[in-house]
């Protein structure tokens, strides 16, 4: 029963955090392209007059998408249309139960490791959640009845499709060289050092498969370069036919999936949860000379 | 682009393989067809002039300009960024400076100074006596170009006068703003500097504006 509910409430808060990091990742979107465009961006979202930057834009914006009308067009196919923005966030939001936030930590007897499930093939899981979000993509470009989302979904089926080879490519190199696909042991290989001094990171062991997979990445995010399937300028996108609660599912989807490649980016790439040259005991200097890490750095 | 012939050319041969070279005949060649003999000919669909007579060189120096300009556009956008970035910051630290990290005018708070020439809200200019000045000479509502000012002509006792608008509706959800109301009035009777751009309501007859309301 303790089982269960330790793993309920990691469920939780790891589903509570990456929303939450997917919310204010939209934030951080409009103050950006303000501050490139030499605007000031959201900043007018207060509660009680109070309006820090902005920062409670994301909430007010989730209210409005919440209490919008809930339209589904007469010459949609109702079922499908209903259900793949669901489809869609469901496949990135599962995701997060393979990615390790964490070592294991002891709380009285029982030790929790910070990972939902430690999948023997977790990192083979992750891919194949992120190519299943293409259903949702497809689906709601068919189901919607209308040619553009048509266009919209099917580029966007192609690109995924496409990228998803370079993607998963790009790990064979690294998954030969940490002989694991579980993303746990993945992430404790990288916490040795090569030459004693280098940690042993997925950048410095393929630093090619790296910028494959980073570009990969990126196409698998839908993000301005390569947005095909939403493509404001050509064809609407995918989601032309949805609004309200549903169109923000898929928005919430994309950010939610640069977190997911981001995080896998890291867990692959940069040591995942380890601080090069700190182990259990303390910090180690690559020069042999230890400092306790209460003490602070010394140089 | 001026390989299709060739090609077509060696594709034959094969085919042809079992035939000895000298039975079948020749393949109808242009006159002068070969490497950079050939004068210009039409463009062929789906080529563009300026793509024709390229070479690989010139393809490559085209590529890299536009390679060069990608760059220089990454470079400006990340100009503006670090640069606004850079002054947004030090008003967060407190320093004052000359420039700001925006551009932006916080409109409800901040109001930028409207021109003097600009085109606000109407008003009937007063007399003495704080009648309208209108003679109710019907200028203004024939010039009109979209229809929205109505006018009532009464009798008035004074000599000079002789009418004055017993009625005088403007609908400002109608009017363009263009000013020829102003213009055409011979009395100066009818102006657009109250200053005022702020003329939304909530209904229609909000933005009726008759007599009462313009005279202010």
């Amino acid at each position: 029963m303790i089982e269960v509910l330790i793993v309920f409430i990691k469920i939780v808060c790891a589903l509570a955090w990456f929303l939450l990091l997917t919310l204010y990742l939209t934030w951080l979107e409009r103050k950006e392209s303000a501050v490139i465009q030499d605007r000031i961006g959201a900043n007018r979202a207060s509660i009680f007059g109070i309006r820090i930057i902005g920062l409670f834009q994301p909430f007010a914006d989730a209210i409005k998408m919440i209490f919008k009308e809930d339209f589904v067009p007469a010459f949609s196919r109702k079922f499908l249309h209903t259900i793949a923005p669901f489809i869609s966030f469901f496949f990135v939001a599962i995701t997060i139960s393979a990615i390790p936030f964490g070592d294991s930590i002891r709380i009285g007897e029982r030790t929790i490791s910070l990972q939902i499930l430690d999948f023997n093939v977790g990192l083979l899981f992750i891919l194949a959640m992120l190519s299943l979000g293409i259903y949702g993509i497809i689906l709601s470009g068919w189901s919607s009845n209308n040619r553009y989302t048509l266009v919209g979904g099917l580029r966007g089926a192609a690109q995924l499709i496409s990228y998803e080879v370079a993607l998963g490519f790009s790990l064979i190199g690294l998954i030969m060289v940490y002989p694991s696909l579980k993303l746990s042991s993945l992430v404790q290989y990288q916490g040795e050092l090569i030459f004693g001094f280098l940690p042993k990171w997925g950048i410095f062991l393929q630093p090619l498969g790296f910028i494959v997979f980073l570009f990969a990445a990126l196409a698998e995010t839908k993000r301005a370069p390569f947005d095909l399937p939403e493509a404001e300028s050509e064809i609407i996108g995918f989601f032309t036919e949805y609004g309200g609660l549903k169109w923000g599912l898929f928005m919430m989807t994309d950010f939610m999936e640069i977190i997911i490649i981001s995080t896998l980016l890291t867990t692959l790439f940069f040591g995942g949860w380890q601080v090069p040259w700190m182990a259990a005991d303390g910090f180690h200097w690559p020069w042999g000379e230890k400092s306790s890490s209460s003490a602070g750095f010394r140089f | 682009m001026d390989s299709i012939g060739h090609g077509e050319k060696s594709l034959l041969l094969l085919l042809a393989s079992d035939f000895d070279t000298l039975d079948i005949p020749k393949i109808p060649l242009r006159p002068a067809d070969g490497f950079w003999l050939e004068i210009a000919d039409s463009v062929k669909p789906g080529e563009h002039c300026r793509n024709r007579h390229s070479d690989e060189y010139s393809r490559m120096i085209k590529a890299l300009g536009y390679f060069i300009e990608i760059i220089r556009g990454i470079l400006i956008t990340s100009r503006h960024f670090f640069v606004n970035m850079f002054f947004h910051i030090l008003k967060v630290v407190g320093i004052k400076t000359k420039r700001k990290g925006a551009v932006t005018i916080q409109y409800p708070e901040q109001k930028k100074e409207i021109a003097s020439r600009h085109r606000s809200l109407h008003r009937l200019v007063p007399n003495q006596d704080g009648k309208p000045r209108c003679v109710a000479c019907m200028l203004c509502a024939t010039v009109c170009p979209s229809e929205c000012i109505y006018i009532e002509a009464a009798e008035d006792p004074k000599l000079e006068m002789q009418k004055y608008p017993s009625k005088f509706i403007i609908d400002i959800g109608r009017c363009c703003f263009c000013g020829f109301c102003v213009e055409a009035c011979p009395e100066d009777a009818i102006r657009m500097d109250t200053g005022n751009i702020e003329l939304a309501g909530y209904t229609r007859d909000d933005l009726i504006y008759d007599l009462d309301k313009l005279l202010k």
